[in-house]
C-alpha cells in the first residue's frame, strides 16, 4: 500500500497511471450520462409542483456540485503542494481551474434557464446565485494569477494560497439556502437525512452526480499529464517519454 | 410523442439547459485532449532545438538542459 502511494508520488509512474486512467474514467462517465439523461428526460415522473421544467436538475445538481468539489479539491491539492512540497499536487491543482470554471458556467445557466419558467427571472441577486456567481470569479481570479507568473513555482505558490483563501465561500454557497431567505429552493439531497425526492426522480440524479464526478477524474487525468510532462521536462525520463518511450520503463 | 416532446411547454428552457450541458462536456474532452497534444509537440520541438537533430529517431542526449521552462 505504501508502497504504491510513493510509486504514486513518482512523476513517471504517475504520468503512466493517469494516461491508462483517463479513458477508462471517461468511458464509463460518458455511459452513466446516456443512462441518467435517459433516465431523467424519459422515465422520471413530471413534477407536482414545476411539471417537466424540473428535469434540469440532472444537469444542474451535477454541474453545480462539481463546480464546488472541484473547487475544494484545488485547494486541498494546493494546501498539500504548499505543506508537503510534492510537485504532482500542485500540478493538480493547476488542471482542476479550467474544469471547475466549466461546470460552474453550466450550473449557473442551467439555473439561469430553470429560474425564468420558475421564478419568472433568468438571474436575482440571491444568496445561492451570488456566492455561485463569485465562485466563478475565482476561478478565473485564479487562472489569471497563475498565468502571471514567469516561474511555475511562484505561480504554484500563489495560486494555492488564493484558492485556500476562497474555500470560505463554498460554505457559503452550500448552506446560502438554509442560512438566508432564498429564491433558491433548498437541499434535494442531505447526507443525514433521507432525500426529499422520490425513488423514481432519485436514481437518474444520483446516476448523473457519478457520472459528472468520473468526468471531472477522466478529464482531470489528461491534464495533469501534460502539466507533469511539461514540469518535469528537465528530468530523463519525460524527454524519453517525448522521444516514444514509456514513461515507467524509461525511469 | 409529440405531447411528451414538448414536456409540458418547457421544451425550449430544457433544451437550452441539457444543450449547455452537453457542450460543457465535449468541450472538456476537445480542450483537455488539444492542450495535452499541443504540450507535448511544443516540448518535442524544443527537445529538437536544444539537440540540434531533427526528430524523430534523435539519440543524442543530455545536451547541457540548462534552459527553465519556456513560455
Amino acid at each position: 500500500m505504501w508502497t504504491w502511494f510513493f510509486r504514486l508520488a513518482s512523476p513517471p509512474h504517475f504520468y503512466a497511471l493517469a494516461g491508462k486512467l483517463s479513458w477508462w474514467l471517461l468511458i464509463p462517465a460518458l455511459i452513466l450520462v446516456v443512462i441518467g439523461t435517459w433516465g431523467g428526460l424519459v422515465l422520471a415522473p413530471p413534477d407536482y409542483q414545476q411539471g417537466d421544467a424540473f428535469r434540469i436538475i440532472y444537469v444542474h445538481v451535477p454541474s453545480a456540485y462539481l463546480s464546488m468539489m472541484i473547487y475544494v479539491t484545488m485547494a486541498l491539492a494546493g494546501a498539500i503542494g504548499l505543506i508537503w512540497r510534492i510537485k504532482i499536487a500542485h500540478a493538480v491543482a493547476a488542471s482542476c481551474a479550467s474544469i471547475g470554471a466549466s461546470f460552474t458556467f453550466a450550473a449557473l445557466v442551467t439555473g439561469a434557464v430553470w429560474g425564468k419558467p420558475m421564478w419568472g427571472t433568468y438571474w436575482e441577486w440571491d444568496p445561492r446565485l451570488t456566492s455561485e456567481l463569485i465562485l466563478l470569479f475565482l476561478y478565473f481570479g485564479y487562472m489569471g494569477l497563475r498565468g502571471a507568473f514567469d516561474d511555475v513555482n511562484q505561480a504554484d505558490r500563489a495560486s494555492a494560497i488564493l484558492a485556500i483563501a476562497g474555500v470560505v465561500n463554498i460554505p457559503i454557497i452550500h448552506f446560502s439556502v438554509v442560512w438566508w431567505a432564498s429564491l433558491h429552493q433548498g437541499p434535494t439531497l442531505s447526507k443525514l437525512e433521507v432525500p426529499s425526492i422520490s425513488g423514481a426522480m432519485l436514481w437518474p440524479l444520483l446516476t448523473m452526480i457519478l457520472a459528472f464526478t468520473l468526468f471531472f477524474l477522466g478529464i482531470l487525468a489528461m491534464r495533469v499529464r501534460g502539466e507533469v510532462l511539461e514540469r518535469e521536462f528537465q528530468a530523463r525520463w519525460a524527454q524519453d517519454v517525448l522521444r516514444g518511450a514509456s514513461p515507467v520503463s524509461a525511469n | 410523442m409529440a405531447q411528451s416532446l414538448a414536456m409540458g411547454g418547457y421544451a425550449g428552457y430544457l433544451f437550452t439547459a441539457y444543450g449547455v450541458t452537453a457542450l460543457v462536456v465535449v468541450g472538456n474532452i476537445i480542450a483537455a485532449r488539444r492542450r495535452f497534444r499541443r504540450t507535448k509537440q511544443r516540448l518535442r520541438d524544443q527537445l529538437a532545438r536544444r539537440a540540434g537533430v531533427p526528430l524523430p529517431g534523435d539519440k543524442e542526449r543530455g545536451r547541457g538542459p540548462t534552459v527553465g521552462r519556456e513560455a
